[in-house]
């Protein structure tokens, strides 16, 4: 199921179990303990338009309700150039980021899945036209949302209006995640995404 | 899409740089090493967890070369 809610930043593509409280964060139909997401879950990145990941979601989506793929989301469209005032919040931070915030200009899908099916999902992909290969861990995704991380700190400077706030926002990303991981043998539970 | 034959992933940086001057500069530090920009793909697995730079290529392989926020 495709759900495409105008104000999210993403477009999303569940399994209808979701909505019934079953998650997506699985491997051969069990979920993963804190431990297992850190050490297996990740996604394959396919760049391109936002008409391009549209019909491919769209293709996609019938993997997806068959329980072979377990979740996919993807940019509304692309990342915003950053302004001067976000930049010099950024270097105050030793953040450069004139390096990066020109280069990613499309939309990026995440096919997520545990690596340890992640070549049958590829093969999928490979099938269905995406020729650029990049399989992207979730721990490293956490990494750029802890303070520090360039993630955090863009939306950090893109949305605060002064550093009690920021860091007010960046004590909650390392509690956030202290709490998820304080326990790796517990089922992963994860965070909101909008 | 590029071809090369070089024998390593900083040889394959080498050949970028020889036919684009200065994308090195934005892929590598004064040292040599990966900056954390740009993430860098062998057959889809990120270098990082190979041998870096290092890492040895062979015919047929692909790499890739991604922003690092990509899949954030």
């Amino acid at each position: 199921m495709i759900v495409d809610h105008p104000g999210s930043h993403f477009i999303f593509v569940y399994n209808t179990y979701v909505f019934y409280g079953r998650s997506y964060i699985t491997y051969q139909g069990r979920p993963l303990t804190n431990k297992e997401y850190l050490d297996h879950w990740g996604k394959w990145i396919v760049l391109g338009s936002r008409k391009r990941l549209d019909d491919l979601a769209a293709k996609l989506d019938l993997y997806v309700e068959q329980g072979v793929i377990p979740c996919i989301k993807y940019d509304r469209e692309p990342p915003k150039k950053l302004d001067l005032a976000v930049k010099q919040k950024l270097r105050r931070r030793f953040i450069d980021a004139d390096q990066d915030e020109a280069v990613l200009m499309e939309c990026v899908m995440c096919v997520f899945c545990d690596e340890r099916q992640r070549e049958e999902v590829w093969q999928i992909l490979t099938g269905l036209g995406v020729g650029l290969k990049a399989w992207v861990y979730d721990k490293e995704t956490i990494d750029l949302w802890l303070p520090g991380g360039i993630l955090l700190e863009r939306w950090i400077a893109q949305n605060c209006s002064g550093q009690d706030e920021a860091e007010k926002v960046r004590q909650e990303s390392q509690e956030r995640f202290r709490e998820i991981f304080k326990n790796e043998d517990a089922i992963y539970k994860g965070w909101p995404q909008q | 899409m590029l071809e090369d034959s070089a024998a390593d992933v900083a040889g394959c940086i080498d050949g970028l740089e020889a036919r684009f001057p200065g994308i090195k500069g934005g892929l590598c530090n004064e040292e040599g090493k990966l900056k954390g920009v740009f993430n860098i793909y062998l057959n889809g697995e990120n270098v990082k967890y190979l041998q870096g730079i290092a890492t040895p290529l062979k015919d047929g392989d692909e790499v890739s070369i991604v922003p690092a926020i990509a899949g954030g």
